[in-house]
C-alpha cells in the first residue's frame, strides 16, 4: 500500500473515526483504525468500531498502490495531529503490517495489525430506505440531544427517540427531569420514506453524527436504514452505524399538559443573560433559581440565595397572564434548553409550582421543552 | 491509624444446622426453601459449595447441581440466639460493633476495653471464645479500615484469620477482581466490565470525576477504595436504609388481577414492616422478576412520606404500569421503601432552618 494525502485531510477524518474506537477494547484489534486505500477511486477509507458504534469516512488521496491495514488509532492520531501541514505519504511494505509515515519534517514507523481480523461494520439489508433532509436532522439533534440522560443506568433514556413518517420527523429526549421535543418539517412528502418508524438511538452515536455532519455536510439528504437492532446513516462517503437501544421509550407526548393556567412571554436574550448571571451564584449550591412571576407588575424576578456565599436578583419585563406564581428551577436545565433556541422571544407556560412547565421559542423552530420544577420546602 | 476487625461466621445458618443435627455433618446441606416450593438458598454448607451452590441461588438450580442435596428449613430464632451470643463476646472488647447481618460484624478495637494493643491477638481471642461458646467457627479479617478488613476475612475461609498490613493494602486492592469489592454487586460489576474495569488496578486508572460521572456519588467511594482508603466509621447505630418485602410465586402469575392482588398483599406487609420500625419513606421501588428470570426495578420518589397502605398500593400500581407484568409472566414481586425518615424527624428543628429542594421528576407512568 502506498498513498499520499494532506495532513489536514488525514487528521480531520482520523479524529472523527477515532471517536468510535473504544478506549478499553474488548479485542486488541478494535483499538485500531482500519485504513483501506482504494486505487481505482483514489480514496482512503477509515473505519473505527467499538462493536456498538461504527464510523466510516473517506477522503480523496493519491493512491499509488491499494491495500488495507489497521493501525493503532490513538497513536496514529497523536502523531498525525502534530505533523506539520502539507502532504504526507503512508506506505506499507508488502503485508508486514507496519506503516511508514513520511512528511516534510520526518519519518515515523507504526506497527499495525492485519486487516483481515478487523470486524465488518454491520450491514443492513433493508429494502426500505428513508431519506432524511440534512438540515432537519441537524436542527432536530441540536434541539434534543442535550436532554438525553448521560447516566448509563437509565438505558433507553440515554438515547434520542426518532419518529419518522412522510409528514416529518420528531425528535425526543428526556432524562426524567426534562424533555426536549423537536418537530422538523411539516410538509407532506418532505421525507422520503417507505415506512413509518420509530427507534431509539444512543445519544453517543448521534453526537458523533452531529460532529460528522459539521465536518462533511455532504448532500441534501441522508439515507437511513435499520433493522431490529441496528441503524445506519449514510451519505457522501460517510457512514455511521449504531446499535439501537432496546426497551420501550416512555410515552412522552402524554407528559405535555394540554392546558396551562399561567403564561409568560419575554425577550430570549435578556432572559438568557439574566439567568446566566444568576447561575454564577446558583452554581455554588443545587443550581436553584427562583422565579417570581407577577401579573400586576408584568415582570419576572429571578433570584438566587446561596447560604454562606451570597445572593442575587434580576428583574425583567414580561407579558404575564394568569395569577402570580413563585416557582423554582434548576438553572442549568433552563439554560441548556434556551441555548438551542434562536428566536427573539420565548414563552413559558405553567400550572402550579410543582407541575411540569414548558419553554417554547416563539416562531421559528417547532420545539417544546418541558422542565420539571424544583420543589422548595422550608 | 485505626484497628478494624471484620468477623464473619462460616456458612452460618448451615453450620448451625450441622452442629445441632449430627446426621447433617459432612454432607451437602442447604438452608432455604425447597425446590418444589420455588425456594432459594439462604446458606450452603461448605460441602454443598463444592458443587457450585451458593446463597441466593434458586433451590431448583441447586438440586440440579447436586441431586443428593439436603434441604433444611431455616430456624431464624435459633440463628438470632447464636448471633446474640457472639455479639456478647464482641462487647467484651468494644462497644463499637456494627452488625451487618446476623452472621457478620465490624469491630473497631483501636481503643478497647481490655487495653490490648494487638488487634490480631484480639481476633484470635474472639475466634476462640466463639468456638467455645457456640461450637462454630468464624473467619476474621484485620486491617486499618472496614473495606480492607472485610476483604481480609474472606481470604482464608473457613476458620481463617488474615491481617492486611497498611503497607500491603494497595497491592491487595490492585489484584482484587472487581466483583470481590465490597459494594460492587452483580449489576455494578457488569457495568464495570463493560467499562473495561476488571481489577482494582483497572479501577485505579479512573479519575474521581470519571467515576462519579459513571456511578454517581458512589463513584467517590470506588475512587477511595481503589486506593485502599475507606474512612467510614464503625457505626454501632447503623441506620437502616431501606425496608422491603418480596414474594415469589408458587406458579408464575400471568394475569393482571392476580398480580394486583399480590401487590395488595405486599403493600400490606410493607406497611406492617414500616410500623414495626416506626418509620416511613419517600421512595418506593417495585421489583419484578419475570418467568425468564429477567429482573427489573421501577421506582418513584414522592414529596411526602408514604404513610398508609393505600398510598403505597396506589404508587405500586402506577409503577406496575411501567413494567411488562401481565404481558410477561411474573415470578417474583417485591416492594421496598428507601429515603426513610424516622418518626419525629420532621418535628425536630434543625440547627439553622434552611430550605430543602427537591427536583421533581417526570411521571412516565401516567396512562390516559
Amino acid at each position: 500500500m502506498k498513498l499520499t494525502c494532506t495532513q489536514s485531510d488525514l487528521n480531520t477524518h482520523l479524529s472523527l473515526v477515532s471517536r468510535a474506537v473504544p478506549s478499553r477494547p474488548s479485542h486488541p484489534i478494535l483499538a485500531n483504525v482500519l485504513l483501506v486505500a482504494d486505487e481505482e477511486n483514489q480514496r482512503v477509507r477509515l473505519t473505527g468500531f467499538d462493536l456498538s458504534l461504527g464510523v466510516q469516512t473517506s477522503f480523496a488521496a493519491q493512491v499509488e498502490v491499494g491495500g488495507k491495514l489497521t493501525l493503532p488509532a490513538r497513536l496514529l492520531l497523536d502523531i498525525v495531529s502534530r505533523l506539520p501541514e502539507g502532504d504526507l505519504t503512508l506506505q506499507e511494505e508488502e503485508g508486514d503490517a507496519q506503516a511508514t509515515l513520511t512528511c516534510a519534517s520526518g519519518k515515523y514507523q507504526v506497527r499495525g495489525m492485519n486487516a483481515n481480523d478487523y470486524p465488518e461494520l454491520p450491514s443492513i439489508d433493508a429494502n426500505e430506505d428513508s431519506n432524511l433532509p440534512v438540515e432537519a436532522l441537524v436542527e432536530g439533534l441540536h434541539g434534543s440531544l442535550f436532554a438525553a440522560s448521560r447516566d448509563e443506568a437509565k438505558q433507553v433514556l440515554t438515547g434520542v427517540h426518532l419518529t419518522v413518517n412522510p409528514e416529518g420527523i420528531e425528535f425526543a429526549a428526556t432524562d426524567g427531569h426534562r424533555l426536549a421535543m423537536v418537530q422538523t418539517i411539516q410538509d407532506p412528502g418532505a421525507v422520503e420514506t417507505d415506512a413509518d418508524f420509530d427507534v431509539t438511538v444512543p445519544g453517543k452515536a448521534l453526537q458523533e453524527l452531529e460532529r460528522m455532519l459539521q465536518v462533511n455536510p455532504g448532500g441534501e439528504a441522508i439515507a437511513v436504514r435499520f433493522d431490529q437492532g441496528q441503524l445506519t446513516f449514510e451519505w457522501e462517503h460517510q457512514r455511521l452505524t449504531s446499535r439501537l437501544l432496546e426497551g420501550q421509550y416512555p410515552n412522552y407526548r402524554q407528559l405535555i399538559p394540554g392546558q396551562f393556567s399561567r403564561q409568560m412571554t419575554c425577550d430570549r436574550k435578556q432572559f438568557t443573560s439574566a439567568l446566566e448571571r444568576i447561575a454564577v451564584l446558583a452554581d455554588q449550591k443545587n443550581n436553584i433559581v427562583k422565579f417570581n412571576i407577577s401579573n400586576t407588575d408584568q415582570e419576572i424576578v429571578l433570584s438566587v440565595d446561596a447560604p454562606d456565599v451570597g445572593s442575587g436578583r434580576e428583574a425583567l419585563p414580561a407579558q404575564v397572564s394568569g395569577d402570580d406564581l413563585e416557582i423554582a428551577f434548576n438553572v442549568k436545565y433552563l439554560l441548556e434548553g434556551l441555548k438551542t433556541f434562536n428566536t427573539t422571544d420565548i414563552q413559558m407556560q405553567f400550572n402550579t409550582a410543582t407541575s411540569p412547565s414548558i419553554v417554547t421559542p416563539l416562531g421559528g423552530m417547532k420545539m417544546t421543552y418541558l422542565v420539571m420544577p424544583v420543589q422548595v420546602r422550608s | 491509624m485505626r484497628k478494624i476487625i471484620h468477623i464473619d461466621m462460616d456458612a452460618f445458618y448451615a453450620s448451625v444446622e450441622q452442629r445441632d443435627n449430627p446426621k447433617l455433618r459432612g454432607k451437602p446441606v442447604v438452608v432455604g426453601g425447597r425446590p418444589e416450593k420455588r425456594g432459594a438458598v439462604a446458606a450452603a454448607s461448605y460441602e454443598a459449595r463444592r458443587f457450585g451452590i451458593h446463597s441466593a441461588m434458586p433451590s431448583r438450580t441447586a438440586i440440579q447441581k447436586c441431586p443428593h442435596l439436603i434441604f433444611v428449613t431455616p430456624r431464624f430464632d435459633v440463628y438470632r440466639g447464636v448471633s446474640e451470643q457472639v455479639r456478647a463476646i464482641f462487647l467484651q472488647y468494644t462497644d463499637l460493633v456494627e452488625p451487618l447481618a446476623l452472621d457478620e460484624a465490624y469491630l473497631d478495637v483501636t481503643e478497647n476495653k481490655q487495653g490490648k494493643s494487638s488487634a490480631t491477638l484480639i481476633a484470635q481471642e474472639i475466634k476462640r471464645a466463639i468456638a467455645q461458646k457456640t461450637h462454630l467457627t468464624a473467619s476474621a479479617g484485620i486491617s486499618i479500615n472496614k473495606f480492607l478488613a472485610k476483604i481480609a476475612s474472606g481470604m482464608n475461609k473457613p476458620d481463617g484469620l488474615t491481617l492486611i498490613r497498611p503497607e500491603q493494602a494497595e497491592a491487595f486492592v490492585t489484584e482484587l477482581p472487581i466483583e470481590n469489592f465490597y459494594g460492587v454487586g452483580g449489576a455494578t460489576a457488569a457495568k464495570m466490565h463493560r467499562l473495561g474495569i476488571r481489577t482494582g488496578a483497572d479501577l485505579k486508572q479512573w479519575s474521581e470525576a470519571a467515576l462519579v460521572e459513571a456511578f454517581g456519588k458512589t463513584g467517590r467511594f470506588y475512587y477511595r477504595i481503589a486506593r485502599g482508603e475507606d474512612d467510614r466509621p464503625v457505626n454501632p447505630n447503623r441506620i437502616r436504609k431501606s425496608i422491603g418485602v418480596e414474594t415469589s410465586f408458587f406458579e408464575d402469575l400471568g394475569d393482571r388481577p392476580a398480580i394486583l392482588a399480590a401487590l395488595e398483599t405486599l403493600s400490606q406487609q410493607l406497611k406492617a414492616r414500616l410500623d414495626e420500625k416506626h418509620t416511613s419513606g419517600r421512595t418506593l421501588t417495585l421489583k419484578v422478576k419475570y418467568a425468564d428470570y429477567q429482573q427489573i426495578t421501577r421506582s418513584r420518589t414522592v414529596t411526602e412520606p408514604l404513610a398508609d397502605r393505600e398510598g403505597i398500593l396506589g404508587l405500586a400500581i402506577e409503577l406496575l404500569t411501567l413494567t411488562e407484568a401481565g404481558e410477561k409472566k411474573v415470578r417474583l414481586l417485591g416492594l421496598s421503601i428507601t429515603n426513610l425518615e424516622q418518626e419525629g424527624d420532621r418535628a425536630q428543628p434543625t440547627a439553622c432552618p434552611q430550605e430543602t429542594y427537591i427536583q421533581l421528576t417526570l411521571n412516565f407512568g401516567v396512562v390516559d
